[in-house]
């Protein structure tokens, strides 16, 4: 059974001047349980949006979206969330954001201090626990909001381009330990990304969208041994037939994009 | 200093205009130890932060709901915008009409003159909570009644704040004003009553001694602000 279902989805925005935009058309999708699949795609073609939806932050214009077999009404806990901006609560401090999320579920504040305790711990934010995210580097609040997210144990990781704005050494640092956590904590990972190389290092599957009205381009199946450590996957020949692969897929539709705004259709 | 207390001794500026730095602050002693000056400070430091506090309460309030509700907005939005350009003290002579030369006629005023700082921070402190942040309390489990609390008070806190540093100052000033021309009691008045008395000396030791209160408030309100609010980050604009 899927995890997440998504059919015939459609999304219209209002633009300022009043006309229409389409940003999703007529997409459908299937997520497995405790699948890896990455989202790609020109800048604009909707990656976000398609999200946002699964998420229940936005509604569909047309569609339906069901994720462990529930229709999606609105955001739930049972949908993790991490965005780009990391979106720390700047009031509290480490372990506090951590904690949000118990709060809200109600658990007992012993059992929440150790749970954030654990995650504390499994993060590497030994030390920082009392500190305030505007005291943190951007790989530190990425750990945070990535903690806080798994701290109350949704079953679906909804991640939208997390390490995007991290640098390039603490992002792969973080793409193998969000990779471990996945390996061990069983969940499933819908996750977008403006890079090719991320998706493919780090997903079972790689959908590749189209320029918008944004839908499903094509889907490929990623069979890297990711057993293996990062220097043996990263340099072998499978990687890089999979990587220009779909980089040449995303490419089309990247030139699509930038040829139809030369045009002034944007 | 010294050049103050040079050039009006030397004659340079006459003492008519300008007293002498050491008559200065013999009167400020004088004032300070015979009691004087506290009797009217706690009238006028009683009329300023009742009037503030009143304007703290109503403005949050309203910068609430303009912020969360259209129409509310739309209601209060032409009358805020009256009341910004008016110059409080123009309504010393209602205020004086409707509830006579009493401590109502001053909180009044202080509270109209500190309402709009309160209001419009308030209002962009509520606007400016990045949706990121609702959006992620909403999938942390929080239910949309309690995003307010949860999420937008404290995100709004650090406005508010700077709002209530704004004001302080602005009741001080219209404390003043307001018993300039319409008390019997207070530190206007006693400064009004020095300088048609032409007692200048003493006239500005309390205006000396009053800006010395007002600084060590304001002094006050940062200590306060800063520790609880240590957590905001000028920088982010979220």
């Amino acid at each position: 059974m899927a995890r997440i279902e998504v059919s015939g989805l459609g999304k219209s925005f209002q633009a300022i001047k009043g006309e229409t935009v389409e940003a999703i058309r007529d997409l459908s999708l299937s997520v497995g349980d405790n699948q890896f699949v990455s989202i790609v795609g020109p800048s604009g073609c909707g990656k976000s949006t398609l999200l946002y939806i699964i998420a229940g932050f936005i509604a569909p214009t047309r569609g339906e979206v069901r994720v462990g077999d529930r229709s999606v009404q609105g955001p739930g806990p049972d949908r993790g969330i991490v965005f780009q901006e990391y979106a720390l609560f700047p009031w509290r401090t480490v372990q506090d954001n951590i904690r949000y999320g118990l709060e809200e579920k109600g658990v007992s504040r012993d059992e929440a201090a150790r749970i954030v305790d654990n995650y504390v711990r499994l993060m590497g934010l030994e030390g920082f626990q009392h500190k305030y995210p505007r005291e943190l580097s951007g790989g530190m609040k990425q750990r945070v909001a990535l903690a806080r997210t798994l701290a109350y144990d949704p079953d679906v990781l909804l991640m939208d381009e997390p390490f995007g704005a991290l640098d390039a050494q603490t992002r792969e640092l973080q793409q193998d330990e969000l990779l471990a956590i996945w390996r061990e904590r069983k969940k499933t990972v819908l996750f977008i990304t403006h890079s090719v190389e991320e998706a493919v290092y780090l997903s079972e599957k790689v959908v590749v969208m189209t320029t918008r009205p944004g839908r499903i381009k094509s889907i490929v199946d990623v069979d890297l041994d990711r057993a293996r450590p990062r220097e043996e996957v990263v340099t072998s020949e499978g990687f890089a037939r999979l990587r220009n692969r779909v980089w040449l897929e995303v490419r089309e539709e990247v030139l699509k994009f930038y040829g139809a705004t030369r045009e002034g259709r944007g | 200093m010294t050049a103050w207390e040079l050039a009006t001794r030397g004659g340079v500026i006459a003492t008519q205009i300008l007293p002498t730095f050491s008559s200065v602050c013999l009167a400020a002693a004088d004032l300070v130890s015979s009691g004087e000056l506290a009797r009217h400070l706690a009238v006028s430091l009683y009329r300023a932060l009742a009037g503030l506090g009143a304007s703290i309460a109503v403005g949050v309030l309203l910068g609430f709901g303009m912020a969360e509700n259209r129409h509310v907005r739309n209601f209060f939005d032409p009358l805020v915008s009256l009341v910004y350009p008016l110059p409080k003290t123009a309504l010393v002579p209602l205020t004086m009409v409707w509830l006579g030369v009493t401590d109502k006629a001053a909180i009044l005023v202080v509270f109209l003159a500190c309402l709009l700082p309160m209001v419009v921070n308030t209002y962009h402190g509520v606007r400016s909570v990045d949706r990121v942040l609702l959006w992620s309390a909403r999938s942390l489990g929080t239910p949309e009644r309690s995003l307010l609390t949860r999420v937008v008070i404290p995100a709004a806190m650090p406005y508010i704040y700077n709002g209530v540093r704004i004001a302080l100052p602005v009741s001080f000033i219209a404390v003043i004003s307001v018993e300039l021309v319409a008390s019997k009691v207070g530190v206007g008045n006693l400064i009004s009553g020095y300088g048609s008395m032409g007692v200048y000396d003493y006239m500005f030791a309390t205006i000396l001694l009053f800006v010395a209160v007002a600084f060590v408030a304001d002094r006050c309100a940062v200590r306060l602000g800063g520790r609880a609010l240590a957590w905001h980050d000028e920088r982010d604009t979220a």
